[in-house]
């Protein structure tokens, strides 16, 4: 109900507590998360516990004796070796080891396991440095005076895989005898691919270590108590081992000895054969003499054999001149003939072009001529065919017009005579007509009959002659009188068609006599082409014969040329004979000087063989000297040693990582503290506001006679409500985000570890609830105590308001005089609520102390880099050089460096890595000593971080770096140890500490150094600086020192610095999540101070309103005191952050590196300016609420 | 005389769910310049919301409220705020002073937003305060803390003299000082005070009495006499 009522109250209580819980229990499980996840992946690559180690390494007998051992669950042998491996042009140190059956599982990232001899798996870290890739092959060197064929059983492996081990968690690799000291990486081979009689190493399993979580006090215990079981038995295992090797030794002095008798006899040997020698030598020589005799005659011949080849080719020269002349002749001869023969041809062809012409001209004539003629032929026939027959027509005209005229006549007198018989009969037929018929005679009939047939007859001619009129019409002729006319015509028309016979027959003749004029000419033409034909022939003859007589021609000069060629060659091959002689002769003279050398030289090989005997003589007795040491040796041999070592003492980073996780918690101790304090602030104000409130509610129900527990109880149920919902959140959230990112951050420095593991840690949640019930509860019993304490009437009563106060500051008269009254106001309200002072004063000054934290850290981490190389380390490049290297090689080397031009300076030093120890702690550093410290000077600087002092390598004392002096808990003055493992321990005192960030150095001048160690230092590295602006060809001078064979590395500053850049980017996550939490600090703090302000003074800021404030007045009012807390805030948590971030740096610093110390200016800029905005995001959102406040509220009375 | 408060059919309707409650309803009255009036009616007369109508402080739902030839009923609430500051004068029945001011900066609080103020030491000392200037309120009487109210409301040198019940927390004695003091203010100063209270024993002192009913007008007169405090008795 209550809660419903004021949620924004319930929720800042309920968030501020999440905060600080999940803050608490979140940094806390990380450090138990850390240990989680890394056990679990040890556990599950069956990282070995112990490591065993023998000075004589280990027989199978030691391997099954510790296996035996109480505790022990398992125990495997292992070969290993250190060698140097070529990556680029660099030549690193690399741990070869044995695959393991049962320990330390690699996993495998590409390709698979080595499985026999000759392969290898190669480490994922190591794999960038050399470009190496699955398939290549790798080939090994030994880095010390041992061959490499005594531990390996070949040099070059093929890669077949490329993985990781567990054994090396992070980029560390540990440290070696070998190269610069420093193992960049690790290789697996088969154990076939080792050459060892006995195990260099034994891996352990203690019993039921597998279930205790790693760096916890449990897994300690377990591994400590069997690395003692171990020890008991290596007394007695070494000695054995002890008697073996001497076993072995005796009989390798034996086996000298013998060596030794062979040697002397092969030196008496050698004697008789330098006897043999000379006299061999002696004959050799007159031989010689009697070649070199021989070659003179010889030579002798040759030349006089030459002289008569030179006279022979003068002659044939002499004979092939002659021959040229001859040809010359028949070329000019032969060049004539053809151009007359051109002349020829080219009438020829002009005659052919004529003829063409001609008969492309007349050719076409004639034949059309010729059909002409055909054609004519044929009309003058047609014509003579129709004038025939016109004339037969005419005379068949003719002839039946005199017919028809004969006819017509004939008719005539015919009629004529009828006429004349009718007019006898019509008289006659009259008489008669008038008998009548029947008295008629016979006659008279028969006469009447005539007369009537004479009558008929005359019809009929009638008839006819008009018939043949009829003809006559249709001939043109109209009457008979016209006939003759026309015959006359008929006649006359024939007259005139054979007029035009003969007239046609003079045109056929005309004809004829045309025709055989062209067959003339066709003639003609025919015959001239011919002609033309017959010439062409010729010309083609001719033109063989010349061809023929070229060919003739070019055989000659060919033949001769031929002759020409075998001249010159002849005379060549002569030329070299010459030559050869000369040569010969200079052989010859040669031979003679190189006699009288070989000579010389026989006399000079039998002294040396002569003194070599006598020398093996020397070495002879030197060598029973030897053996005789050899034995005295034996008889002194140390026991061997084991080494039992614990995963921390065997491992490169284990320790590291613990030491990580368990820096996680003192920061969890800290950092949390600030957001518990800020929620009892924000419990106890919040609460005593509810108090106050419910004031006379409390009174009634006292007065009702409730307990003072019974009031009080809803108030602590208010707040444990709060308070426990607010846990869980924050347990829920907290420990899975902020181990998740704290882990998540450490991977890139274990980037191997495969899982995150977080569990939930109830221990860590469960104090995180409990400090927060305490902080809140206690703040609410406090803030109810005073209420319940008073009297019910007291309660029922309106609290006496409280009274204005005069503050310190109204002191101070030109000040307080310029401020307008809501800004006195506004100071004095600040005051006047101390508690709320303070919550927000913590709460702003935490949200800014971890902003500066944040930004601090980023600060600290990325400076060193620019630190480290521009104020310390001025150089660019180091060039590591192996121990064994010859004084040759290294002046060849220094000459290199003094002539390139890029370069500014270089100086020689000793680096070596080794161990150190204090009283309290022991560390790898590196051991630099100068050729000359006056060089140095310009390389490095030695000073001190705090003040502007300087040091210089003092006699008998040495610089150490910071950092390291803060690991061994050293001080100058204070003596540590340096334990070289050749060498042996020294002491030495500090002189000074000097400012370092990276990587950790003990600086040691030489004087001191040979004081140390009875002899000189080795100088095996060289400090490289290039010239300004020349930095980039840094590179190219490191090639050109990594051609020397014994150059085994080159490393460059700023490829270090970019790689280290690289490992600091994922900083930025933590640098978020602080940012975050800083935010919602911010948030919740002025959120609910806001809350309570505006609540509390609601009738105070309406009376304002009425007054007529503006609404940006009324909020500025009530701002103004946001403001103002927010900058003391701030510059409170600009100490508190400077106190946390100094604390919180020294504690993440890893051990290789000192951070910076010093926040940056800008970051302070940087967290203020995210403070005020994280302010001003809460009162943009209050002023919202401001404006709904309503004016009304200042009528009502005071509650 | 024309009329410098006017008031025309206002009414102010509140809607709580479906009913609705008219808390002024129709409210005429007029007031002249310099006059001294009282408006008195039982609870729930619709006083107070008179009051916060003429105060600037709520809008009328709808009707006319001519100040000074201003209609204030048309204002937007940025005028509203404008005409607060400049205008109106206000004392609260409860004073409602900033209890972290002294007396003398509660006045010159109201000072520092209006154009043409008073003097603040002044004005305290004509309220009869001159020796308590330095005093926070929680340091003052009730009376001594309602003649801050009021200085303050003077001093801003406001158009009208809006007081909601000043004698409501006071006693007897101190009660009438106040009202003295809020009669004088007019007379001397020519100010136009309304002063709204339940007690209508206080209404022969004053130039006009508008009596009000159930969020109406019941009556309005005007007393050409008014009689000083000192004689009034209740």
């Amino acid at each position: 109900m209550e809660i419903r009522k004021s949620r924004g109250r319930f929720i800042s209580i309920f968030f501020i507590v999440a905060l600080g819980v999940a803050f608490y229990s979140g940094i806390r499980s990380s450090q138990p998360s850390m240990l989680i996840s890394g056990d679990a992946y040890f556990d599950r690559e069956e990282l070995m516990d112990i490591k065993v180690i023998g000075t004589m390494g280990l027989t199978d007998e030691d391997i099954q004796a510790i296996s035996e051992v109480k505790g022990i669950a398992e125990a495997e042998g292992s070969y290993s070796k250190d060698v140097l491996c070529p990556t680029g042009e660099n030549e690193k140190v690399v741990h070869v080891m044995a695959a393991q059956e049962n320990f330390n599982t690699v996993q495998v990232v590409e390709g698979r396991m080595p499985e026999k001899e000759g392969e290898c798996l190669l480490d994922e870290d190591f794999v960038a440095y050399g470009d190496y890739q699955v398939g290549d092959r790798i080939t090994f060197r030994s880095g010390d005076d041992s061959e490499l064929s005594e531990s390996l059983t070949c040099d070059t492996f093929t890669i077949v895989g490329i993985g990781n081990s567990p054994l090396y968690i992070s980029f560390g690799r540990g440290n070696s005898l070998i190269g610069n000291g420093e193992v960049s990486g690790f290789v697996v081979v088969d154990k076939s691919s080792f050459n060892l009689d006995v195990y260099t190493e034994a891996y352990v399993r203690v019993s039921d270590a597998e279930d205790a979580v790693a760096f916890t006090k449990e897994y300690e215990d377990l591994t400590d108590a069997a690395k003692a079981a171990i020890e008991e038995i290596e007394e007695e295992r070494c000695k054995a081992r002890r008697e073996e090797v001497l076993e072995e030794a005796n009989s390798e002095i034996a086996d000298a000895e013998k060596e030794l008798d062979d040697k002397s006899e092969e030196l008496d040997a050698a004697k008789q054969e330098l006897e043999d020698a000379r006299s061999t030598a002696a004959k050799k020589l007159a031989d010689a003499k009697k070649e070199l005799e021989d070659g003179e005659a010889l030579l002798t011949q040759s030349r006089k054999q030459i002289e008569d080849g030179k006279k022979q080719i003068e002659d044939a020269k002499s004979e092939l001149n002659r021959q040229q002349s001859t040809l010359d002749e028949a070329k000019k001869e032969y060049e004539s003939g053809y151009a007359e023969f051109s002349e020829k041809e080219k009438e020829l062809d002009e005659a052919e072009a004529e003829y063409q012409k001609n008969y492309d001209q007349y050719m076409p004539l004639i034949t059309s001529g010729k059909e002409e003629i055909a054609n004519g032929k044929e009309q003058i026939e047609a014509g003579r065919e129709q004038i025939e027959e016109g004339i037969l027509q005419i005379d068949t005209g003719i002839e039946q017009l005199q017919q028809a005229a004969d006819g017509l006549e004939q008719i005539d007198s015919a009629l004529e005579t009828l006429d004349k018989l009718v007019q006898i009969g019509q008289s006659l037929y009259e008489k008669i007509s008038a008998v009548p018929e029947e008295e008629r005679s016979e006659l008279q009939n028969k006469l009447v009959e005539i007369y009537e047939g004479m009558l008929e007859k005359k019809e009929a001619l009638e008839e006819q002659k008009n018939e043949i009129l009829v003809q006559l019409q249709v001939a043109g002729v109209e009457n008979e009188e016209q006939i003759p006319a026309k015959i006359e015509e008929l006649q006359q028309q024939r007259e005139e068609l054979i007029q035009k016979r003969s007239e046609l027959d003079a045109t056929e003749k005309e004809l004829l006599e045309k025709e055989e004029e062209l067959l003339k000419q066709e003639q003609q033409l025919i015959e001239a082409g011919q002609a033309l034909e017959s010439g062409k022939k010729q010309l083609e003859d001719g033109r063989k014969e010349l061809l023929d007589a070229k060919q003739q021609i070019e055989d000659g000069q060919r033949q001769l040329d031929a002759a020409w060629t075998l001249i010159r060659k002849k005379e060549e091959s002569l030329n070299q004979g010459k030559k050869e002689i000369v040569s010969a002769e200079k052989e010859l003279s040669e031979g003679k000087s190189e006699y009288a050398k070989a000579a010389a030289d026989a006399v000079q090989q039998i002294e040396d063989g002569e003194k070599q005997i006598r020398e093996g003589e020397e070495k002879l007795i030197e060598a029973k000297q030897q053996i005789a040491d050899a034995k005295a040796e034996i008889a002194k041999v140390e026991e061997p040693k084991w080494y039992i070592q614990n995963r921390s003492e065997a491992m490169a980073e284990y320790d590291g990582y613990g030491e990580n996780a368990d820096r996680m918690r003192s920061i969890g101790e800290v950092f949390p503290f600030l957001f518990f304090l800020v929620a009892a602030l924000i419990s106890l104000t919040t609460m005593t506001r509810m108090v106050e409130e419910q004031r006379i509610q409390i009174g009634t129900m006292k007065a009702l006679g409730y307990g003072k527990l019974a009031i009080a109880k809803k108030y602590i149920f208010y707040a444990l409500s709060a308070t426990l919902g607010g846990s869980i959140v924050g347990v829920l959230i907290g420990e899975k985000v902020f181990p998740l990112v704290i882990i998540y951050a450490y991977k890139i420095l274990y980037k191997h570890l495969p899982d995150i593991l977080l569990p939930y840690h109830l221990i860590y949640a469960v104090q995180a609830t409990g400090i927060a019930v305490i902080c809140t509860l206690a703040a609410t019993i406090g803030s109810c105590y005073k209420e319940l304490a008073s009297h019910p009437a007291a309660l029922m009563r309106p609290p006496a308001p409280k009274q204005g106060k005069r503050i310190l500051l109204e002191r101070i008269g030109w000040f307080w005089r310029r401020l307008s009254f809501t800004w006195k106001s506004s100071i004095r309200n600040l005051i006047r609520y101390k508690k709320r002072f303070f919550m927000t004063i913590f709460g702003i000054g935490g949200c800014m102390a971890l902003l500066l934290v944040g930004f601090g850290l980023k600060d600290c981490i990325y400076e060193i880099v620019d630190l480290q190389y521009e104020k310390i380390q001025f150089y660019d490049a180091t060039a590591y050089m192996n121990d064994t290297i010859d004084k040759e090689e290294k002046n060849q080397i220094l000459d290199e460096l003094e002539a390139d031009s890029a370069l500014d300076d270089f100086t020689q030093v000793r680096m070596q890595k080794l161990k150190v120890k204090s009283e309290s702690d022991e560390s790898s550093v590196y051991l630099v000593v100068p050729e000359s410290e006056e060089e140095l000077k310009s390389f490095l600087s030695f000073h001190s971080r705090t003040s502007d002092e300087t040091y210089t390598l003092a006699e008998d004392k040495v610089i150490l770096t910071e950092k390291m002096s803060q690991i061994l808990a050293v001080n100058v003055g204070d003596t540590i140890t340096i334990k070289d493992d050749d060498k042996g321990e020294r002491e030495v005192v500090i002189g000074a500490i000097c400012e370092n960030y990276m990587g950790h150095y003990l600086y040691l001048s030489n004087d001191t150094y040979e004081e140390l160690y009875g002899a000189p230092p080795k100088y095996n590295s060289i400090l490289l600086r290039m010239k300004d602006g020349q930095e980039d060809s840094i590179e190219e001078t490191g090639r050109t020192l990594l051609e020397f064979d014994d150059v085994l590395n080159v490393s460059y500053s700023k490829s270090i610095e970019s790689r280290l850049d690289d490992m600091l980017r994922s900083l930025n996550l933590v640098i978020i999540v602080l940012i975050v939490s800083a935010g919602m600090l911010a948030f919740v703090v002025l959120y609910n101070l806001n809350n309570i302000n505006i609540t509390e003074r609601r009738r105070e800021l309406a009376t304002l309103k009425v007054l007529g404030f503006y609404d940006i007045e009324v909020a500025s009012y009530v701002y103004r005191e946001n403001v103002m807390l927010t900058f003391l805030g701030a510059l409170v948590g600009m100490g508190l952050g400077n106190l946390m971030h100094r604390f919180v740096i020294v504690t993440v610093e890893v051990n290789e590196a000192m951070f910076g110390r010093e926040i940056h200016p800008i970051s302070y800029l940087y967290s203020f300016l995210f403070t005020v905005a994280f302010s001003m995001f809460v009162n943009w959102i209050m002023f919202y609420k401001l404006k709904k406040i309503d004016m009304v509220e200042s009528l009502k009375s005071v509650e | 005389m024309s009329a410098f408060v006017e008031l025309k059919e206002v009414r102010k309707i509140y809607k709580m769910g479906e009913i609705e409650i008219a808390a002024a309803d129709g409210i005429d009255f007029t007031i002249n310049k310099g006059e001294f009036a009282v408006v008195v009616g039982p609870s729930g007369a619709g006083k107070t919301t008179v009051l916060n109508i003429l105060g600037g402080m709520d809008t009328a739902t709808s009707g006319e409220v001519w100040i000074d030839g201003a209609d204030v009923a048309s204002y937007n609430a940025r005028q509203l705020t404008a005409y607060r500051r400049a205008d109106i004068g206000f004392v609260f029945q409860f004073y409602n002073l900033i209890p972290n001011l002294t007396a003398l900066e509660n006045v010159e609080l109201a000072l520092q937003i209006c154009k043409n103020p008073l003097d603040a030491a002044t004005v305290l000392q004509d309220v009869g305060l001159g020796d308590r200037l330095n005093n926070f309120p929680a340091q003052l009487s009730g009376g001594e803390q309602q003649r801050v109210s009021i200085a303050r409301a003077l001093a801003k040198n406001p158009k009208l003299l809006l007081c909601d019940e000043p004698t409501g927390a006071l006693d007897y004695n101190t009660g009438k000082a106040i009202l003295k003091l809020l009669q004088d203010t007019c007379r001397e100063r020519g100010m136009t005070v309304i002063l709204i209270t339940h007690n209508s024993a206080i209404t022969p002192m004053a130039d006009r009495v508008i009596k009000m009913k159930n969020g109406k007008v019941d009556s309005m007169t005007e007393n050409p006499n008014p009689v000083s405090v000192e004689t009034i008795e209740w």
